[in-house]
């Protein structure tokens, strides 16, 4: 492990998809890598054994980021295992596919719980415990500014979210800390077989971007590995786009 | 602190105990009545419903009204509590398969030996049995008999419900001429999937966790009866 790599990382659903793609680039670099899953322990587990396999330090922590208390508990679980944090990778999110006049109420407080208010709680839980240098990064979607059929809630997540990450970089600045989002474009994650006709969705997309490739999971997680290094210090409350190039047409 | 394939492994003293409370307990030993009450509790919670609301043969889609982000809440409470996995994903993985027809094509690929790709089937329209039958013949040149469409989706029935062993469904006594008859006539039927969701019941997930935590003998033998 060089000086600049960060000792000890929280990935916020990491077990899977892109969440678990951050966790293992972190854990290539040699860190301390705390998985948190939500249900599929299964999923956490190998990536848990993955982080290990691949240099890192492995730590599986199970917690319902919807509710503030559960994120309390778990920074003080790091705080206790590793007395610090370096990085936080805001990545859980959940959601609920439907039109925007078809949401519950019940199911928007759950979306913005999970997508939204945890960025919050984690910002103000691990700043506490997180030294000059420190990142906060979370992870967003086109659909904060594009309209995508039944995505309604987790669009207008995101939306909060980038709103969110800017408020929070200017707050946390003076502690040296930077605090920005990566939009991810379509990945191919098993997120997408659970939408109807998602893999015709994905071809789709596939062909409208320019190169004809999606973006893959790796390539996301290396723009937050770079987010997080000593030289994106200056790059602050900003909004990456990793999307292959597909938002810039119109 | 390692924790790797379901193992805590403290290296630091005071962060053993504290990953332990991130972790459920594992090591309780359960009644049966312990269990009726905290799964009760559980769902109530989950679904925000009354307790008194959660009765043994209560549907937990059609009587209590839950939805997705509450399997996804009570999956989680139950891992906290009992230590024991609800996979409610494997049932929603199963619906997804049924839904984009890959079990279709597992059935039609065995019995006529030939290569069927659920997204070529998914193209038929309408999507009856018949209807890809005629598909199938015409593109892969099988012979079709009398009554083949009945036959296959029986066989899908038992495939799908093959596919849910071991998911908190109580399964015992589904009528698969019922599910066929729905299936024959709409290979996505939203009533065949209602009728397999109707299962699962507050019974059924007490049933499943009883059965989980006695195999891993954290269940307490029953007394004798009164």
């Amino acid at each position: 492990m060089s000086d600049t790599t960060p000792r000890s990382v929280l990935v916020t659903g990491g077990g899977r998809g892109i969440g678990r793609a951050i966790a293992l680039r972190f854990a290539e670099a040699g860190a301390r890598v705390f998985v948190n899953f939500f249900v599929n322990r299964e999923a956490a587990e190998k990536t848990a054994h993955d982080v290990e396999v691949r240099g890192g330090v492995p730590h599986l922590l199970q917690a319902d980021l919807k509710e503030p208390a559960e994120i309390k508990r778990l920074v003080a679980e790091i705080k206790t295992c590793a007395g610090q944090l370096d990085v936080v990778v805001s990545n859980a999110a959940s959601g609920v596919l439907r039109d925007g006049l078809d949401i519950s109420p019940k199911q928007w407080d759950w979306v913005m719980a999970t997508n939204t208010r945890a960025l919050l709680t984690l910002a103000q839980e691990a700043s506490r415990i997180m030294p000059s240098g420190g990142r906060i990064i979370a992870l967003s979607s086109l659909g904060s500014r594009r309209v995508i059929p039944g995505y309604a809630a987790i669009g207008v997540s995101k939306a909060a979210l980038e709103g969110l990450t800017r408020y929070l970089a200017v707050e946390l600045a003076a502690k040296g800390i930077t605090v920005n989002a990566v939009s991810a474009g379509a990945v191919e994650t098993d997120v997408w077989q659970a939408m109807p006709d998602g893999t015709a969705a994905l071809a789709a997309i596939r062909a409208r971007t320019p190169g004809g490739a999606l973006v893959t999971a790796d390539d996301v997680a290396g723009v937050v590995y770079f987010l997080a290094s000593p030289v994106a210090q200056a790059i602050q409350g900003q909004v990456l786009t990793v999307d292959g190039g597909y938002s810039l047409l119109a | 602190m390692n924790a790797i394939a379901g193992q805590i492994v403290a290296v630091e003293g005071s962060a053993e105990e504290a990953a332990e409370r991130m972790e459920p307990d594992i090591t309780k030993i359960w009644t049966r009545p312990e269990v009726r009450a905290s799964v009760g509790k559980l769902i109530a919670e989950s679904l925000g419903v009354d307790v008194a609301s959660v009765t043994a043969e209560a549907q937990l889609i059609a009587d209590l009204g839950a939805e997705s982000i509450d399997f996804l809440d009570l999956s989680f409470k139950c891992q906290q509590t009992f230590g024991v996995d609800l996979p409610m994903r494997l049932i929603q993985e199963r619906r997804i398969e049924w839904r984009d027809l890959s079990v279709l094509a597992r059935v039609l690929e065995s019995r006529y030996r030939v290569t069927v790709e659920a997204e070529d089937l998914r193209m038929v329209s309408p999507p009856t049995v018949d209807a890809v039958l005629e598909h199938v013949a015409a593109k892969r040149g099988i012979s079709r008999a009398s009554g083949d469409g009945r036959e296959v989706v029986t066989t899908l029935v038992s495939c799908m419900l093959d596919d849910l062993a071991g998911t908190p469904l109580d399964l015992s006594g589904l009528e698969v001429d019922r599910l066929a008859g729905y299936l024959e006539k709409n290979l996505q039927s939203p009533e065949a999937v209602e009728v397999v969701m109707s299962r699962l019941t507050v019974r059924a997930i007490d049933d499943y966790i009883v059965g989980k935590l006695a195999a891993a003998r954290r269940l307490a033998p029953e007394g004798p009866a009164a």
